[in-house]
Order: C-alpha cells, then sequence, then structure tokens
C-alpha cells in the first residue's frame, strides 16, 4: 500500500533549481534510499516532505499524496498536525540537532505533550520508557542530562527517540549515522531497522554511504544534480546500476575485500543549477556519454525488472 | 558548580582588593600629598585623620593601616564635613542610586532583550529597520543630551497641558523615577536589542530550531521555549559591563535630575577635593561592580548548564 | 522524438577540466567601496577631521570673542549696525505730551519718556516680553522722574513698557503702555572693546550661522574648535591604547609560558577597574583642581585604562597563528620571527586593530564629552563639545540651540564612527567568507 506519492517535484531557492521534476515513491513499511552527493537536492527533497523548506523556497508539485490524503494545499497548521505525528525526521547531527539548553527527557516529553496529550509527568515517565526501548541504559537518569553530557551515539538515539515518540507512519532520517562512529553507526542503524519493522513505519533514507543503503535499503533512489537518475530495487540497482553515474558511484566505494591501488573519484564537477540544463546533467562528467546525451534529456527506460534508469544507454535504439 | 563559584568569588576579592591598593596609591600621588598636609578644613579634623590614617608613620604602614580600615567596612570621615562619615553619606546616598540604577536596569533588560528578539523575528522587514535606526541613534546621542532633551520635553509638555504631569527633577515619588531611568537605561537596551537581535539571528539557524519545527512546535512556541533561553546567553554576560555602564552613568543623570544620589554626591566630592569621600566612594563602587560582575557570572552559570555542570575554563 | 544519425555514437573523451583558480579574497577598501553607508561614514570623518584643521582658517572667528549686543541669539546674517554712544546720564531733551514714548529704541538701550502725573511721587517702570500677557511683566525700575532709559539685556524682540505712576495712596489707574521693537546696535564701549573701528557710526557685524551663546561667543567657531579638543582626544587616545596594547599583546603572546600569563593577569585586573571612577581619580590623583583644564590626563588616563582590549586581541591572534599549520611550515622552511610577523601576523591583526579603533574612537569622544560635561575634563574656556553642552545646558530651556548645536555635533561624529565600523566589521566578514571559499 503507498504510503507517500509525490510527482514532478520542483523546488527553488534563491534563483537556484535545485530540486527538478523528482518523484518519490514509497509503501508502508519500506525503507527507500535516497543516494547522492551533497548538493544533489535530496535534503531539500525529505524537507519538503515535511513541509519544511525555507520560506523564500518556491516549491511546485503534480501530486502529493500521504495515506491517500493529498497534502498540496496544506496550511501550516495542517502541517504542524502532521510533524511528529504522523511524518517525523532525524538529522544529521544530533549534537547540534538538540537544544543545548534542554534535559533530554524534557525535549522528548515536549513532542509528547504537543500531540498524544499526556501530561507532564506521564509523558516525562513516557519518555524514559522510550528511551529504555531505544537500548538506553539507565535511561531515568540520563534523561535528566544535557545534549553536552551525551555521547553522539547516544544522542542520536535519543533523536530517534523523539522522532518515533508518537509512532510517526513516515520516518524521514537524513544522513542519520554520519556525524557518528563506525561502530556505533551499526548499532543505530540496527536499532532502526527494527523499529521500523515493529511499528510498521516507511523509512526514507537519506545518505551518500553505499554501505548504508546496502544494509537497509529495499529500494534505491539515485539523485543527481537535482534529478533522479535511476531508481530501482537494492539488487537490481547495486548488482547491476543502470545509470553511469550509479555505476560511478558504486565504484567509488571503498570495499575492504576488494584489494585496490587508489580510490576511485569522478571526474569533474556538478552543474551550475542558476542555469538550465539541456540534455543530461550528467553527460559532461560522463565516461559513456553520446551525442544525444547533450542535446535530448534522457528518458526513463527499464534495464531490468524492477529498475528504471535515465539514460540514452537504454534506449531501444542505442545498439550495443 | 561550586568550584565554580568559588572561583569566580577568589577573583572578585583580588580584584576589589587590587582596586582599593590603585586608589590608595592614586591618592598618595596627588602632588602636596592631601594627607600630610593642613589641607584638612580644620585642626580637629586633621587631627582625627592623623589618628585614624597614621599619617605621621610610613607608607606602608599607613597602606596596613587603610587596608585594616577596609577590611573592617569604616571608609573614615569627610575631609570637607566635620564629623560626617563616609559610611554614613554612602548609607544615605547609594540606596537612591541603586533604586534609579535597578530601575534603569529592568527597563533596558526588558525593553532591549524583547526589542532585539522582536526585531530578529520580522528580520528586514520594517519593525526590524526601524528598531535598528533607533538603536544605532541612541548609542550615538551621548546619555547628557538625552537627559536633558527629556526635561526639556517634560517642561514643554508640562506648560502645554497647565498641569505638571511629571516632575522635572528632584526625588521622592515614583514618578520622579520613570523618567531619568529611562534615560538612564536607554542606551544600555539599545545596546542590548542589538546584541539580542545578532544572537537571535544565529540561534535561528540552529539545527535544533528544524528539529522543533519538526516536532510540530508552532512558532510561538519554539520562540518562547528553544529560542529566548538560548538567545539570551550571551546577552546576560554582557550585564555585567552593563551595570557598571549603568552605574557610572548615573552619574550624569542624577545631576541633571537633581538626584541626590551617591553619584550626584560624587561628582561634588571631587570639585570640592573631598579625598576621603573620593577614596571610600570609588573603593566602594569598584567592590560593588566587581561583585556584580562575579554575580552576573554565576547567574550564567545557573541559565547555561554546561557552565553549571563542569564549570568553565573562561 | 526523432533521432538523428550518430545520436548514439560516443563523444569524444573530455579533456579534463580546468580547476578554476582559487579567487583572491577582494581588498578591504574594495569591499568597503561599494558599501554606500561606508562610503558615507567616511566622507563624514574625513569632514570632521577636516573641520578639526582648518575649519579655524576658513571660519576665522575667535571662539572667546563676546559680541555682548548679540547675546544668546539665534542666526543671523552679516550686518552693519549703528554704533551707539552709551555713556550713563541720559536727560531727554523733550519732554513727552500725552503718551509713552521712546526717545531711543535700540539693543544698546531703550530711552523713554512719558507725561508727568501731578498726584505721583513717583514711576515704576515694567517690561515684558510676551506681547499680550495678563501680567505687567518685570519691574525694571521705579523712578521720580518722567523718563527712563533701560539698558537691561535687550534683544532684537518685542517688547511692551508699562508705566505705572505711584502716588502717597498707592498705585494710579492711570498707566502709559508702549510696544517697540529695538533695532540692533553696538555701544561705543563695546565697539572700542572688541576693536571695531568706529570712525563713520557704523560697524559691521560678522555673521553668526549658529547663532551665539548665553556669553555672546559665535557658536559655529566654539563648535569648531570644539571639534579640535575632541578629535584631538577621540584620535590620540585610541591610537595610543590600541598601538600600546597590540604591542604588549605581542609580547605576550609571543613569550608565551609563565610571563604570558603574568603579562595577560594584569591585564585582567585593570579591565576590572571601573572606568570612569578611575579617569576622574587620576585626575584627582595628577593634582588637577577643579576649574583647570586637564586635556593631557584624560588622553593618559585613557591610555592607561584602555590597552588590554588590543592587547587581548593581539594575544589571541598570535596565539592562534602560533598554533596553525601554515606558520610551523613556514618556520620549518627557515622563516625568521620578524618575516613571520611581518607575513602573517601583521595582516591577520591589522584589519581586526582598525576595526577596534573605529569603535574606541566614538567611545572616546563620548569619554571626553562626558568628562567636560560634568566639569572634569576640558573646562571653560576652552571649548570642547562636552563643555559646551555643559555650557548649553543652563539655558536650555530659553535658548535650546545652545545644548542642541553641539549634541549633534557629537552625535554625528560618534555616529559616523559607529557606523565605519561596523562596515569594516561586515566587510571583513565578507573578506573572510570569500577568501576560505
Amino acid at each position: 500500500m503507498t504510503l507517500v506519492q509525490v510527482n514532478d517535484l520542483n523546488i527553488s531557492l534563491g534563483g537556484q533549481h535545485l530540486v527538478r521534476s523528482v518523484d518519490i515513491e514509497l509503501d508502508k513499511g519500506e525503507c527507500l534510499a535516497l543516494v547522492g552527493e551533497s548538493g544533489s537536492g535530496k535534503s531539500l527533497t525529505a524537507l519538503s516532505l515535511m513541509g519544511l523548506l525555507p520560506s523564500n523556497a518556491r516549491v511546485s508539485q503534480q501530486t502529493f499524496q500521504f495515506e491517500g490524503q493529498s497534502l498540496l494545499h496544506c496550511s501550516e497548521d495542517e502541517w504542524r498536525q502532521l510533524r511528529a505525528r504522523r511524518i517525523a525526521m532525524i538529522f544529521q547531527n544530533p549534537m547540534t540537532a538538540m537544544n543545548p539548553t534542554m534535559r533530554i527527557g524534557d525535549q522528548i516529553a515536549e513532542v509528547l505533550c504537543l500531540h498524544t496529550g499526556l501530561g507532564r509527568q506521564q509523558a516525562r515517565s513516557q519518555s524514559v520508557a522510550l528511551l529504555e526501548r531505544l537500548g538506553i541504559v539507565n535511561a531515568s537518569e540520563k534523561a535528566r542530562q544535557y545534549p553536552f553530557e551525551m555521547s553522539g551515539g547516544m544522542l542520536q538515539r535519543a533523536v530517534i527517540a523523539m522522532a518515533v515518540a508518537c509512532k510517526p507512519t513516515l520516518l524521514i532520517a537524513d544522513e542519520p549515522t554520519t556525524a557518528l562512529d563506525a561502530t556505533v553507526q551499526a548499532e543505530v542503524l540496527l536499532l532502526l531497522r527494527e523499529l521500523c519493522a515493529e511499528q510498521g513505519m516507511g523509512l526514507l533514507l537519506i545518505t551518500h554511504d553505499l554501505a548504508v543503503v546496502r544494509r537497509m535499503a529495499q529500494r534505491v533512489a539515485v539523485m543527481y544534480a537535482g534529478q533522479l537518475v535511476e531508481t530501482g530495487s537494492l539488487a537490481a540497482v547495486f548488482d547491476s546500476p543502470g545509470h553511469p553515474y550509479t555505476q560511478a558511484l558504486k565504484a567509488a566505494m571503498p570495499n575492504l575485500s576488494e584489494q585496490r591501488d587508489s580510490l576511485v573519484s569522478i571526474a569533474g564537477t556538478p552543474p551550475d543549477l542558476s542555469k538550465d540544463i539541456t540534455g543530461c546533467a550528467f553527460a559532461p562528467r560522463c565516461p559513456k556519454a553520446m551525442n544525444i546525451c547533450m542535446r535530448q534529456p534522457p528518458l526513463a527506460f527499464k534495464p531490468a525488472q524492477n529498475q528504471l534508469a535515465k539514460c540514452w544507454l537504454w534506449a531501444p535504439e542505442c545498439a550495443s | 558548580m561550586i568550584h565554580y563559584v568559588l572561583k569566580r568569588l577568589g577573583y572578585g576579592i583580588v580584584t576589589i582588593w587590587f582596586i582599593a591598593t590603585a586608589t590608595f596609591f592614586a591618592m598618595h600621588a596627588v602632588p602636596g600629598d592631601p594627607f600630610n598636609e593642613a589641607k584638612a578644613a580644620s585642626p580637629q579634623l586633621r587631627e582625627n585623620l592623623m589618628a585614624r590614617y597614621g599619617l605621621d608613620k610610613p607608607v606602608s604602614e599607613q597602606y596596613l593601616i587603610y587596608i585594616g580600615n577596609m577590611l573592617q567596612g569604616d571608609f573614615g570621615i569627610s575631609f570637607t564635613q566635620e564629623n560626617r562619615r563616609v559610611n554614613d553619606i554612602i548609607r544615605e546616598h547609594f540606596p537612591v542610586s541603586a533604586i534609579l540604577g535597578v530601575a534603569a536596569l529592568l527597563i533596558a533588560a526588558t525593553g532591549g532583550i524583547l526589542g532585539g528578539a522582536l526585531a530578529a523575528y520580522w528580520q528586514n522587514r520594517l519593525p526590524d529597520r526601524a528598531m535598528m535606526i533607533a538603536v544605532v541613534f541612541a548609542i550615538s546621542v551621548p546619555s547628557f543630551v538625552i537627559a536633558a532633551l527629556a526635561q526639556l520635553a517634560i517642561v514643554r509638555v508640562n506648560d502645554w497641558l497647565g498641569i505638571s504631569v511629571l516632575p522635572v527633577a528632584g526625588w521622592g515619588g515614583i514618578s520622579h523615577i520613570w523618567v531619568p531611568a529611562l534615560v538612564l537605561g536607554l542606551g544600555t537596551m539599545a545596546y542590548l536589542a542589538r546584541l539580542m537581535r545578532s544572537s537571535m539571528l544565529s540561534v535561528m539557524q540552529a539545527d535544533y530550531i528544524l528539529t522543533a519545527r519538526a516536532k510540530g512546535l508552532s512558532d510561538w512556541q519554539i520562540f518562547r521555549k528553544h529560542q529566548l533561553r538560548n538567545a539570551m546567553l550571551p546577552v546576560v554576560t554582557e550585564l555585567g559591563p552593563t551595570i557598571a555602564a549603568i552605574t557610572t552613568g548615573g552619574f550624569v543623570v542624577e545631576l541633571i535630575f537633581a538626584i541626590p544620589g551617591l553619584g550626584r554626591y560624587f561628582v561634588q566630592a571631587i570639585q570640592q577635593l573631598d579625598y576621603t569621600v573620593i577614596m571610600g566612594t570609588t573603593v566602594f563602587y569598584g567592590a560593588f561592580l566587581v561583585l556584580i560582575v562575579v554575580l552576573v557570572d554565576i547567574s550564567y552559570g545557573l541559565i547555561d548548564p554546561r557552565i553549571r555542570l563542569h564549570g568553565a575554563n573562561r | 522524438m526523432r533521432f538523428y544519425p550518430g545520436d548514439f555514437d560516443a563523444l569524444p573523451a573530455a579533456a579534463p577540466e580546468q580547476m578554476e583558480d582559487l579567487v583572491a579574497a577582494p581588498p578591504l577598501w574594495r569591499i568597503l567601496a561599494q558599501d554606500a553607508r561606508a562610503v558615507a561614514a567616511v566622507v563624514v570623518v574625513v569632514l570632521l577631521i577636516a573641520t578639526a584643521l582648518i575649519g579655524p582658517i576658513l571660519w576665522p572667528q575667535d571662539p572667546a570673542r563676546q559680541w555682548l549686543s548679540q547675546v544668546s541669539s539665534g542666526p543671523v546674517e552679516a550686518r552693519e549696525v549703528a554704533v551707539i554712544d552709551d555713556s550713563r546720564n541720559w536727560r531727554p531733551s523733550i519732554t513727552a505730551v500725552d503718551r509713552l514714548q521712546a526717545v531711543q529704541a535700540t539693543t544698546t538701550s531703550v530711552k523713554l519718556v512719558w507725561p508727568s502725573v501731578s498726584t505721583a511721587l513717583r514711576y515704576r517702570v515694567y517690561r515684558d516680553t510676551q506681547e499680550h500677557g495678563s501680567g505687567l511683566g518685570v519691574p525694571l525700575a521705579e523712578t521720580t522722574q518722567a523718563f527712563y532709559d533701560d539698558r537691561l539685556q535687550l534683544r532684537e524682540q518685542n517688547y511692551r513698557y508699562t508705566v505705572v505712576p505711584v502716588s502717597a495712596a498707592g498705585d494710579l489707574p492711570q498707566h502709559f503702555a508702549l510696544q517697540v521693537k529695538p533695532s540692533l546696535t553696538i555701544g561705543l564701549f563695546e565697539a572700542s572693546l572688541l576693536g571695531l573701528n568706529t570712525q563713520e557710526g557704523r560697524v559691521e557685524l560678522p555673521a553668526h550661522p549658529l547663532g551665539t551663546d548665553s556669553l555672546g561667543r559665535d557658536m559655529l567657531s566654539r563648535v569648531i574648535h570644539g571639534a579640535r579638543t575632541s578629535m584631538l582626544v577621540g584620535l590620540t587616545a585610541p591610537i595610543l591604547f590600541i598601538g600600546i596594547g597590540a604591542f604588549y599583546g605581542a609580547l605576550a603572546g609571543l613569550l608565551g609560558g609563565w610571563i604570558d600569563n603574568t603579562l595577560m593577569r594584569i591585564a585582567d585586573f585593570v579591565v576590572a577597574l571601573p572606568f570612569l571612577l578611575f579617569m576622574i581619580l587620576f585626575r584627582v590623583a595628577m593634582g588637577i583642581e577643579s576649574g583647570e583644564s586637564g586635556l593631557f590626563p584624560m588622553v593618559l588616563a585613557m591610555v592607561l585604562l584602555s590597552w588590554p582590549g588590543a592587547a587581548r586581541l593581539v594575544r589571541g591572534q598570535v596565539l592562534q597563528l602560533r598554533g596553525s599549520a601554515f606558520v610551523l611550515s613556514a618556520r620549518m622552511a627557515g622563516a625568521s620571527n620578524i618575516y613571520l610577523i611581518r607575513r602573517h601576523l601583521m595582516p591577520n591583526v591589522l584589519p581586526l586593530l582598525l576595526v577596534s579603533l573605529s569603535f574606541a574612537i566614538p567611545q572616546a569622544i563620548f569619554t571626553e564629552a562626558l568628562l567636560s560635561f560634568i566639569g572634569m575634563g576640558v573646562v571653560p574656556p576652552t571649548p570642547s563639545w562636552g563643555s559646551l553642552c555643559n555650557e548649553g545646558i543652563r539655558s536650555m530651556l530659553s535658548h535650546p540651540h545652545e545644548l542642541i548645536v553641539p549634541a549633534v555635533a557629537i552625535s554625528i561624529a560618534v555616529l559616523s564612527f559607529n557606523v565605519l565600523g561596523d562596515a569594516l566589521s561586515d566587510a571583513m566578514d565578507v573578506q573572510l567568507r570569500r577568501g576560505n571559499r
């Protein structure tokens, strides 16, 4: 069953067309990974799903369905009712995502008070229970601590607790492990997966780390320069990436099992998003670019079952 | 926290000692040492001073006597008014200055913090622009000019209405406090408003504000529960110097509005070269200001948990 | 969609893109030049300094010269006025018939004659400045004769004179009244005192574009000379204490260790001294009695009390640079201390010091004005903006311009330096951001 469906999402900010005709579709209980390098527009896409874009952003979309309800003309009041209650978000750096002068427990209790109508006392004990559930030992003591007293991993658990406190149906995690130590990353990811399974939450995972994608996602969407270049099931995208950009990303991923002499990087820089792009945005950096790539924006083709790639290489006309 | 408080207090005490010592030697550097020449008003006073300060003894011993007196809270007797103890003068006039100062500080702090916060809230819109222009003017016009103009305005308004709406000068009732306190607090208010605004703007960029929005809090709730407290932190550290500015600014306001506070008395004492009063008041004011700074530091620690729990290396 | 032949042929391998050269941050002055308020502030500052330097040449009126005939006057143009012989003991050559008459109505004297009343023992003369006042005004004199010579602070404005005859029984109901507006003249005595040529019976009085003060001195020239004092204190003291502080801080930062510790502890204590109290204390300590001008002690006290700010700033920069990688590598490449200071420390510290300077100057101007205002700085007759305000506040109720003119001068100076400081630090932010890109 479809949880979220967004078609033709466009976002401009400060004269730059940062998200260009993006489609997002996510089923209940499913994890979709949105992959791309920084500046590719994935965080803006996520923020638009919560109505949290900066006020000077210009946004448009064809459809915006959430649990069968259209959010196209949602007012700020309606958005506030949705946030945290039905759509929640986890941010990249737990150290800065928490209010430095407010106790952890109070920050979690604040959400509960706001959306569940619990009293202050009840909300407090519930937030302790939540922290416990998220694997924080000594939760009642930790709840009285301030963010600066806790480690990054612990804090991210608290941030997650805050996000899932009202049992939302969609959880957006924006680079949830980037700011954490490698060992803690694994624990946090595991925790997220458990929670999603437990509560049947849909998870939109935003990351640039393919290793994270492989552990978490059922489906993958790859963004480049504000556009979706490839979507598909994890297996399809990973095993046989259809778009040269995805291929390059995969090649750039350090792999311990393979012995390599050097790290691979993608030559060139992403295009200037304040200008129109004719043809394929990746063409100037693409090792397999063809004449048409400079002239015509690629259509979506189906290299395999459960896989769409916007690349002329998969056009039937393209022999070989 | 206790460690932090003790450290601050210790620092404060050493500073007060430093102020007292600097004052002592500054006074002894006066050409034609007033303590050694017959500058005192009468032979009787001179004898009194001799006995009290050990003026016939070497400077080092005088210094010890002086510090000893200070430790007992004894500032000596006035040079020009026989038998009037400096302590009595302070006790009589300081409360007036304190009331005026506290009123000014309250006006400045509330006005400045609220004004700055609201200006940030309406960033780059009309209220913000208007407020920031007002701030620049309030900072650029000297307090004595504002005081004089305020007085002129009161006179004109009273004339125009034919009744005395507000008293032009003097001290006594609540109505005497408002205008001087506002005048005294105006510069500080402008300064705090400016500080609060920029602090507020940087807080508004913070990640935890986005988190708060993602929680579904309304703008007003975010403003009240998340922005205000965090934005106030850097403003609170500035309150110490601010109180110093208000205290010394009080000299002029008291002078212009004919308020019988310690500041006005101090200025008079200097004009009459009443050395003991000058010394006593300087040390008293110095100690008072240092104490205030220490108190502000400690209260800053109370607001900021990072300092309350770990102490600070500031 | 249409495809063309060759559409699906591979492109030739792209030439590797040239790395864009790092754009060097533009120099500070160029950023400032684009900022309208900075340009305006610089223009005003330059004008102020020019006023202080060459103002007295452009407007060569003596600020101490008293035009007693034009006390507390508003702006006036230059004009020719008659010189009046103002020797005393005037006796009228005519007698009034039926009413109060003015034989002469000038600002030097108003000479009144009225008919004598047989029952009157004496006459009381009143003068009122309000045209339709209810009362008679101020009683000027009582005289037994039927004439009076009024010389009491006459100005070019309407006066209503009333003469009340007084008999043994009291005031008589019969009053004589007259409305006159004295014309501007100058007394022979005053004219000779001012050294004016009185040969032709007329002299040229100079213009006072900003009016005169309560002693008849030209406000414009007083403000110009006041600018000299204010700018002298406002510029020298900050330049001195920032220079000294910078040197002190650099020394502490470069030497490091316990020397640094001790030096900065001393700075901490100096910061803790209550500024204004100690400014005053220094003045007293230097043996300056009230009523004496203490320009030098004021600058000295400001320097003694204000240096720690710059010292802390520079020391912080030095420490930061000492720990930075590029200084380390420069050192390893054999760079000398002097080279490091000139090449790395100065370019980083100078703009910061410039910002502190532009904020310290208005502060110093303020302090000078405040101290002079309470009589603890420059005292009359030396004009400074603060002492001008001090004088102006006394006549504020009747002639507000005497306060407002110097107050506006202070405000403009402080405002322009503050704006300049703001613009400077903003420009530095811009430079920093562009430089780091």
